[in-house]
């Protein structure tokens, strides 16, 4: 063993990594996180929104100061059809009320942000370092290389993100399956605050969140989402990498984006506005089954690298997972160090603690919800005829039928069959 | 209606709204004997910066100026097909809102 050897070496400057580098700090271990990043950050992309409700109690008084955007306090969903849509607005006293449970956020700020906090608990931070592989000896991880150097450690936190290639060095994974991961793309759209206030009904401090389903994915799995920022909005859609990938799309990602921002449903909103960046990356939509395994021989993998994410249908989240198991992977690590044992045997106990909190326990809750959620009819079938039935319901062009004769026109018996026998079985997991 | 929609059909100018520094290794590569391998095809409508193109032998062509680093490219291929890293440190794109 090296003299020269970190408590743990974080491999990726993210929400997970800098949460595992603040715990571990906090508790006077030495740590180094290395980022490939100008700045933690740089390299990350989200929706975004981060539930900061299930993070109060952790990390000081982080979440008062961070550079989040605006509270939600209206969540929305629009189902699209080709020429139709309806939405649905929804907004409580709770949603209303600040600091709120939901906040959208910009990444490159608020990890950077975060990034600052950790280097004040004592965490050594190296910005524009690529890790170029695990340094494995006798089947345990004992450091990395990166730029031609090899650093020792006597753990290794692997938080690099959803393509997750050092889990897969180290053997803890296979590499994601189109099936189960999804393409997101975004625009930053600058908007003058007051025009957002006015567009979405909120106050300075408040947002709005609007997902979106149905013709805007071709009526394949995935959706739009929108989110308003303090001084500008997020656009963007989510394309299921099998499902668009499949014959009879013929319009490319970047096509797709721009057929959403034309459409009635968003132009209004974003009108005026300027984009000023446009960013990609690889989205889980994966499930309990599709979480790599979370620990070896002097490794811990937290964050999406793990493939902690929930898409829940209405709720999509995957930050505050990387949050919670960067949290868990240290105090497990600091737990290794009491034993002086940094084997599989004695980091379990990450997985005990990730069992007994939300992460894990949400994980195994939505286990079969991303599978049942890939059914087209869901993106197709119900978008248009939920939008048909409002079509009838309000058109008024001479004698008007009732609204339960309406209502039986649309759900006549073959409609009601197939979703008793298509869809209740997908419904019912979700 | 307004300048939002401006840059459509423009990815080129969708990625010049990004801070990108410059690399001197290609970070992503096609492996020699797959050029024409289908799933690259697959690449060439979802890269959302639009850097793979069919060309008239009937292979596709990668160049990595502009690549967002989003990995759709990886997933869709595996390692079979792409020989795949993120750019070296420093360089490659820096988001500014993320």
């Amino acid at each position: 063993m090296e003299d020269n050897q970190f408590d743990a070496i974080i491999i990726g400057g993210g929400l997970a990594g800098l949460a595992a580098a603040w715990t571990l700090a906090d508790r006077g271990k030495e740590v180094l996180l290395l980022e490939k990043g100008d700045y933690c950050g740089a390299k990350n992309v989200t929706g975004g929104r981060l539930y900061v409700e299930p993070l109060k109690g952790f990390f000081d008084d982080l979440w008062d100061k961070a550079p989040l955007e605006r509270s939600i306090a209206r969540e929305e969903i629009c189902l699209v059809a080709p020429t139709k849509s309806l939405t649905v607005s929804y907004t409580d006293d709770s949603l209303s009320s600040i600091p709120g449970q939901s906040y959208s956020v910009c990444r490159a700020k608020l990890d950077r942000f975060f990034a600052k906090q950790v280097e004040r608990k004592g965490a050594v931070i190296a910005t524009k370092t690529r890790v170029d592989s695990l340094v494995i000896e006798n089947g345990a991880v004992i450091g990395i290389t990166a730029g031609g150097d090899t650093l020792y450690a006597k753990t290794v936190i692997c938080c690099d993100g959803v393509l997750s290639l050092f889990p897969q060095q180290a053997g803890l994974r296979g590499p994601l399956k189109p099936k189960h991961s999804a393409i997101g793309v975004k625009e930053i759209i600058e908007l003058d605050p007051q025009l957002i206030n006015e567009r979405f009904g909120v106050s300075d401090e408040q947002g709005a969140a609007r997902l979106f389903m149905g013709d805007i994915t071709c009526g394949r799995f995935g959706g739009g989402f929108l989110y308003t920022n303090k001084e500008s909005i997020s656009l963007g859609l989510v394309l299921g990498i099998e499902a668009f990938s499949q014959e009879g799309i013929e319009i490319s990602v970047p096509e797709a984006l721009d057929r959403f921002k034309e459409r009635p449903e968003v132009l209004p909103l974003i009108a005026g506005g300027e984009p000023v960046e446009y960013s990609a990356h690889v989205v889980l939509e994966g499930s309990y089954n599709q979480l790599s395994k979370l620990y070896g021989n002097g490794i811990l993998v937290a964050g999406d690298a793990a493939g902690f994410s929930l898409n829940a249908g209405i709720t999509v989240r995957g930050m505050e997972y990387a949050v919670m198991s960067g949290y868990f992977a240290a105090l497990a690590v600091e737990k290794a160090l009491e034993k002086n044992d940094f084997g599989a045997e004695s980091l379990s106990v990450y997985e005990t603690l990730l069992a007994d909190s939300f992460v894990l326990k949400d994980s195994k809750e939505h286990q079969n919800v991303a599978a049942s959620l890939d059914h087209d009819r869901f993106f197709s079938f119900y978008p248009s005829f939920v939008c048909d039935l409002m079509h009838d319901l309000y058109k008024v062009n001479g004698p008007k039928k009732r609204i339960y004769p309406t209502l039986r026109k649309h759900l006549t018996a073959g409609v009601m069959k197939d979703i008793l026998f298509k869809d209740f079985g997908k419904v019912k997991k979700l | 209606m307004s300048d939002v929609l401006s840059l459509k059909g423009n990815v080129k100018s969708k990625l010049g709204l990004n801070v990108f520094k410059e690399s001197s290794e290609f970070h992503i590569e096609i492996k020699t004997d797959k050029t024409n391998d289908k799933r690259l095809f697959a690449c060439v409508r979802l890269c959302p910066a639009e850097l793979y193109s069919a060309d008239e032998q009937g292979c596709v062509v990668l160049s990595t100026d502009g690549c967002l680093e989003c990995g759709t490219c990886l997933i869709i291929c595996g390692d079979e097909v792409l020989s795949w890293n993120y750019p070296q440190g420093a360089t490659g794109v820096q988001y500014r809102f993320g």
